[in-house]
């Protein structure tokens, strides 16, 4: 596991902070900020449906303000608050599996946990 | 209108008895014997033509990858010397046995053993040897890693474990070679990839991905409606091509496929993005000359989805409107198989396309956790010895040729006679 030294103040505590006029999205930080599409399929996967729901409707309704937001910084070159606004929009990749397709958390008969392990996602960007 | 005249104007019939197979049940065993498996691997695993991935892993002189072959109890190196020549190794040092690279990947002149430091260099050559006066007589010459038959095509590097091969690789690919030269492999630098060690027989994985049969039953959510219509409600192929060992399947696609109005983050993800299906990642104007290829939607059928690409005994390669993607699947025991799968797609310009990745990955990772675990539960089944034979249906003709092909190999004395018509 890594520590983005960016992310810990001198006390050891997280930096959970979203751009400003993102705050209302603050209660899914960190909980639903996942560092790369492995850690977000987790998320999605262990949460409820209403939670997932909960989230899902909140930040869709504020995914084209994100993707403004974000559209004005070199998508490989994000500032730390702007890279967890970003992440944060990414879990609803996941969520959309649950809410979009299966109607449940997790694909019908499939085993939780599993083995099945994304090694390498999309890039730029974890 | 006669939906049955519409769909065998789109899907070709009797593919099974076109090839020349039969078509009874076919038998359980070779999916669960033990005996079975050691003859798979000495006469499949051990004399077949084995894809470990492509030349853009090894971008530049001294880059170098490791991997496990299981079924060869080998680990071994694979690198691109000086000379740029790409060649695989054992990993294991001349002196004492030990693995000399660690690393799963980079870039080096040479590689020192953690044991006792002998050097190699990346071709292979061993080039120090600590306190070499205190050996015997160590002849360096004869000391060096020692090299894997290996062979380069269309960037896909496989290797043999022959000392000499029987066949070159040519040979091995025959006429499938020759239908897929000069593939365009786009974005062929970048790519996702999945991995699983799973309780199954390495057969039942890779069937798992070379039919369509399934698609409405296993994946309704993911891609159902991708795959199947009211015109072809069970996801009959278009057409299936044989060569030698080797097959391939024409997929059918639904042409009237959108995203649902429910599927907002679809919608967002999608919007002024055109992969061509959900399979795909990569932009279809971006295309264009990897679908003019004759070997791409070789029908030029409106209704393509994807062609499944079976290259024996254990590699997929599967093409689809966005770009192509790999199976491997490594045997480990009779009923235990290391899966690798690899899309390939480009990096993301803007955060939207990104984004759009992103729901890629999500949904590939949902079609593949509900094929992969249903392999475990097939393979629980098929031991249980409650049946004796498989029933194979015409879409299903890939399952039929592989059987055939391995079972041909098991019994062969040579590959010449494994790879006669």
């Amino acid at each position: 596991m890594t520590i983005n030294i960016e992310d810990t103040s001198r006390d050891g505590t997280a930096d959970l902070t979203l751009p400003l006029g993102f705050e209302d999205l603050l209660e899914f930080v960190p909980e639903w900020v996942g560092e790369d599409a492995q850690a977000r399929w987790d998320i999605r996967a262990s949460h409820t449906m209403e939670e997932i729901r909960h989230y899902y409707d909140a930040v869709l309704a504020r995914a084209e303000d994100i993707l403004t937001h974000v559209e004005a910084f070199p998508l490989d070159a994000l500032p730390p608050p702007s890279l967890r606004l970003y992440q944060l929009l990414l879990g609803l990749a996941q969520a959309a599996m649950a809410i979009e397709l299966h109607n449940q958390p997790r694909a019908r008969n499939s085993p939780w946990p599993h083995y099945v392990r994304i090694l390498r996602g999309a890039q730029p960007i974890d | 209108m006669n939906e049955q005249v519409k769909l065998s104007n789109v899907c070709a019939s009797d593919i099974t008895r076109k090839a020349g197979l039969d078509t009874g049940p076919v038998s359980a065993d070779p999916y669960r014997s033990p005996a079975y498996f050691e003859l798979e691997r000495e006469r499949l695993f051990k004399r077949a033509w084995l894809c470990v991935g492509r030349v853009e892993q090894l971008p530049e002189k001294g880059s170098y990858v490791t991997k496990m072959i299981e079924i060869w109890n080998a680990p071994i190196v694979i690198t691109r010397d000086q000379d740029d020549k790409i060649q695989a190794f054992y990993n294991v040092c001349a002196h004492r046995g030990n693995q000399v690279v660690l690393e799963a990947k980079g870039v080096a002149k040479k590689f020192t053993c953690a044991y006792h430091s002998w050097t190699y260099r990346v071709d292979g050559k061993l080039v120090a040897v600590p306190d070499e006066g205190n050996f015997f007589s160590v002849d360096k010459k004869n000391c060096g890693l020692r090299p894997i038959a290996t062979e380069v095509w269309e960037g896909w590097i496989f290797l043999n474990h022959q000392k000499e091969p029987e066949v070159s690789l040519r040979t091995f690919l025959g006429g499938f070679g020759e239908a897929f030269t000069n593939m365009v492999w786009g974005n062929s630098t970048k790519s996702i990839l999945f991995e699983a060690r799973l309780n199954a027989n390495w057969k039942v994985i890779a069937d798992a991905f070379a039919e369509t049969y399934h698609i409405p039953t296993i994946h309704p959510a993911t891609i159902g409606s991708t795959f199947s219509s009211r015109l072809n409600p069970f996801s009959r192929p278009i057409s299936a091509e044989f060569w030698g060992p080797h097959r391939q399947v024409s997929t059918f696609g639904n042409p009237d496929y959108a995203p649902p109005e429910r599927a907002k983050v679809e919608r967002l993800a999608y919007a002024n993005i055109n992969t061509g299906n959900v399979l795909g990642a990569s932009q279809k104007h971006e295309m264009e000359a990897f679908l003019a290829h004759t070997a791409v939607n070789p029908t030029r059928s409106q209704h393509w989805a994807v062609d499944v690409t079976w290259i024996f005994p254990n590699f997929h390669i599967d093409l689809s409107p966005g770009g192509f993607w790999s199976h491997r699947f490594w045997p480990v025991s009779v009923n235990s198989t290391r899966w690798e799968a690899e899309f390939h797609i480009p990096d993301a310009q803007t955060a939207r396309q990104r984004l759009q990745q992103e729901l890629y990955v999500a949904r590939l990772a949902e079609i593949l956790l509900e094929d992969v675990t249903n392999t475990e539960r097939t393979q629980l089944g098929i031991e249980s010895m409650a049946h004796d034979v498989m029933h194979l249906q015409d879409g299903e003709v890939m399952i039929r040729h592989s059987l055939h092909h391995v079972d041909k190999w098991v019994k062969a004395e040579t590959v010449a006679e494994a790879l006669a018509p």
